[in-house]
């Protein structure tokens, strides 16, 4: 089952790596958005210091939930949905190896350019650092419960901004500690608590998201 | 014998018939608790210490966010009940609960913001109390689009109790998380709503006015219901 | 009868209103409703 799982995987990246430059796009509007920022609040050093855990958060949020829209999208149209719902490894793991995917590719490559949209919103380097552990542990999270909105929505047409909308409630914790973390690393506070609560909101949603995101698969293919 | 139970009792023609008998009773309470609530409430019960006669704003901001919260926790039991047991009435009282509880929350927002002038100063402030309840808003009112765009009804009924399951399971961790982050951006001067210290001649008409609140719910629910329920039986012929 | 509450009499006023007034909607709109349907039952 191992086997299925890594195969899974590997089929994803191939078929990302057909289409080249689109799996940049999320990317790119992550640092266009960060860089609407300076642009709008000014350059003054301070504020942006101030600021910058949140800009590039909320921005990396928006990025990777418009990534979302896509998670099953190519899959149910192509029929590969059905195909995995009618395949004896659990519905579950399949998800999750999907998510997982979904996630390597497209949030490493927002962590890894976070140090470059750090440095020009003028953070120091410790506070980058601790920046993109928390997006390291918060981006599943957001991809695992976006995943659920995702398959809810998977038959319908047109849904627009409807994914966003159903999700960004359930993003708001995780986008209180990640950023807060940032925050009081800044102040030189503790960030255990913040860790923690990440740490265990990720564990919490990798238990329960894929079911339910199986779940809605099931539901959405019905139609 | 399950079978049984579900036809003598949760068929959505059987609530028919008892919600009819019931009706009259909840307005009945209703009435009574709403019109004490209201004068005890506005006239009677006195001026509070710091707040003067605007804490009597409280009479119907209170009652109004409790009423939003119950309300989600009704939608979301109804929600497992659809989802696991596949209810159609469930599937019913949650659609309908959700226009109520958007109304509600809407309502406490309204009222909290028009406490907040004479209080603080501001129309609207970023307490845990206020920005909860616009959380839960934005949870009601993604329900309801959700539910607008599916047009198979049993895939809208399914998709929808699944959102207020996974709803009401974030709902404490995004309470908790925004009185955390609350806690962090006091000011010097703590702004919380001061709780009025609790007199009895305050606090009867104050669980008056929310138990008028719960069986107003119950009131317009129950219609609502009772519409759905033709509505489907007129689709069915 | 202390009508002018203290100063705060509008935004009293003003909230128990809109409060009356949603929850006075909420029960019109139901009702109603009731009654199209039950006109459309009854054509029927």
């Amino acid at each position: 089952m191992i086997s299925a799982l890594f195969s899974m995987m590997h089929h994803e990246i191939q078929l990302t790596r057909r289409q080249a430059f689109a799996w940049l796009t999320p990317l790119l509007f992550f640092v266009m958005v960060v860089c609407l920022f300076p642009l709008t609040v000014g350059p003054d050093d301070a504020l942006l210091h101030k600021m910058a855990p949140g800009i590039i958060w909320v921005a990396a949020l928006l990025a990777i939930i418009i990534s979302l829209s896509n998670l099953f999208r190519q899959d149910a149209e192509e029929g590969y949905l059905d195909l995995l719902l009618l395949s004896p490894y659990p519905l579950t793991l399949l998800v999750l190896c999907k998510i997982t995917s979904h996630w390597i590719l497209y949030c490493f490559p927002l962590i890894f350019i976070t140090p470059l949209l750090g440095l020009s919103l003028h953070l120091p380097a410790h506070e980058i650092g601790i920046l993109m552990l928390t997006l390291l542990l918060g981006t599943p999270v957001l991809i695992l419960l976006g995943a659920i909105g995702a398959a809810l929505l998977v038959g319908i047409r047109g849904h627009g901004l409807l994914l966003p909308v159903l999700i960004m409630p359930l993003y708001i914790p995780v986008l209180i500690f990640g950023t807060n973390a940032a925050v009081a690393a800044s102040l030189h506070q503790s960030i255990n608590s913040q860790f923690a609560i990440l740490g265990a909101l990720l564990l919490l949603n990798l238990g329960f998201a894929p079911l339910f995101t199986g779940i809605a698969l099931r539901m959405g293919v019905n139609q | 014998m399950l079978f049984w139970f579900n036809q003598k009792f949760l068929s959505p023609k059987a609530f028919y018939a008892t919600s009819v008998l019931l009706l009259p009773w909840l307005v009945g309470a209703f009435t009574v608790c709403f019109s004490y609530g209201l004068i005890a409430g506005l006239f009677i019960a006195p001026a509070d210490y710091q707040q003067g006669d605007g804490f009597r704003i409280m009479y119907v901001h209170v009652p109004s966010a409790l009423t939003a919260m119950m309300i989600y926790f009704v939608m979301a039991f109804s929600g497992i009940l659809t989802l696991v047991f596949r209810l159609k009435i469930a599937a019913i009282c949650m659609t309908c609960s959700a226009r109520i509880g958007a109304w509600f929350t809407f309502l406490a927002l309204v009222t909290g913001s028009i406490w907040g002038k004479p209080m603080w100063g501001t129309w609207w402030i970023w307490d845990a109390r206020l920005t909860s309840v616009l959380i839960l808003f934005f949870l009601y009112l993604g329900f309801i689009a959700l539910q607008s765009v599916i047009v198979n009804p049993e895939t809208r009924d399914r998709a929808g109790a699944l959102i207020a399951i996974v709803g009401v399971i974030n709902l404490p961790i995004i309470h908790y998380s925004v009185i955390w982050w609350n806690t962090l951006h006091q000011g010097p001067s703590i702004t919380r709503f001061a709780a009025p210290a609790i007199a009895p001649e305050m606090l009867y008409p104050l669980l008056a006015m929310i138990a008028a609140f719960f069986l107003f719910y119950g009131v317009i629910l129950i219609l609502r219901m009772q519409n759905q329920i033709l509505l489907r039986e007129i689709k069915k012929t | 009868m202390n009508l002018a509450m203290g100063g705060y009499g509008i935004y009293v006023w003003s909230s128990f209103g809109i409060t009356m007034g949603v929850l006075s909607i909420n029960l019109f709109l139901s009702l109603l409703e009731q009654r199209r349907i039950k006109k459309i039952i009854r054509s029927q």
